[in-house]
């Protein structure tokens, strides 16, 4: 078996190995075809070795808060943020106008806010981040 | 004047814990769930947190062979009780038999809710070796699955009992997992 050179350490083990040249001359039987292959990452998940985002620890690691809409449709008059600010312990609070370009993930159709600039759209919709000690 | 205490200067309880068959000491916050000392004060993150409010199974462990949801156990509860996570499964470099079959399935694709669900079926094949497709099901209906679908995670879990048994016999002895022995 081929090992991976790749710096990326992501490469799919079907890309490395390609089953066009996999062939083995004497039966003509192709080796990988119809094979089932571990995923190159399955030994990382079934060992909790996995690093997700929520696994990251970091020394003075700051922590984000979202606060998100109650309500299923509705028009965000004003935010008041002072308070939240002077709050000892936070260092940043955001809202949607802090964040104002438009985005999507196809470029004919960027139209997602990360937080809602005058309009929430479904309960859940987040209007306003805290980042805090 | 409103105090904030650091982080540290707030671990003022400690418990002694067999985790994965070590016994270990930890100092902690006594508001901390299981989960968050598993997590952020003994660095055993392959445990997940999930919902938070034990609809999710996604933090599942084995408190004395039982399986508990650690966001809703008080790490001050298990004082002297035997843990077990995702991280003692595998023995000697060796991965359990689910674990093999967890990964040569693809029972396991984002692999959020596979820490949970490998520590549920450990505990179910301790009770019953030989469970039904039925019995697999019902004792992961606690483990919420989004993406690699249920189906092969029950194979898994029956090709994994396949496997126990096969090792029980040596004469039996399959092949399947050698395949992947170099990776």
């Amino acid at each position: 078996m081929p090992e991976s050179k790749g710096t990326t350490g992501c490469v799919s083990e079907e890309l490395v190995e390609s089953p066009v040249r996999e062939v083995d001359n004497a039966a003509q039987k192709p080796r990988v075809i119809g094979i089932p292959r571990r995923r190159v990452d399955a030994r990382a998940k079934v060992t909790g070795q996995t690093r997700f985002a929520d696994d990251i620890f970091l020394p003075r690691m700051a922590y984000c808060k979202l606060l998100r809409s109650p309500h299923p449709h509705a028009r965000i008059r004003k935010i008041d943020v002072s308070r939240a600010k002077a709050h000892p312990g936070v260092y940043l609070v955001l809202t949607g106008s802090d964040l104002p370009i438009e985005y999507g993930i196809i470029p004919v159709s960027e139209d997602e806010q990360a937080l809602c600039l005058d309009h929430v759209r479904h309960v859940g919709d987040p209007v306003a981040a805290v980042i805090a000690r | 004047m409103l105090v904030t205490l650091s982080v540290e200067s707030r671990k003022t309880e400690h418990i002694r814990l067999a985790l994965n068959g070590e016994e270990t000491d930890v100092f902690f916050a006594p508001y901390k769930t299981l989960l968050e000392v598993l997590r952020e004060d003994l660095g055993h993150t392959g445990t997940k947190h999930g919902c938070e409010l034990g609809e999710c199974g996604a933090c599942a462990v084995l408190v004395n062979g039982k399986p508990v949801l650690s966001c809703l156990v008080l790490a001050l509860e298990c004082n002297g009780q035997e843990i077990e996570t995702v991280e003692g499964l595998a023995a000697d470099g060796k991965l359990h038999p689910l674990q093999e079959a967890f990964a040569d399935l693809g029972a396991a694709q984002c692999g959020y809710c596979t820490p949970g669900i490998l520590v549920t079926a450990k505990a179910l094949l301790a009770e019953n070796p030989h469970p039904s497709r039925a019995q697999i099901r019902e004792a992961i209906s606690g483990n919420l699955c989004r993406c690699t679908g249920y189906l092969q995670i029950f194979e898994a879990v029956e090709a994994a009992i396949l496997q126990i048994g096969n090792s029980c016999n040596p004469e039996n002895e399959s092949t399947a997992g050698e395949q992947h022995a170099g990776i």
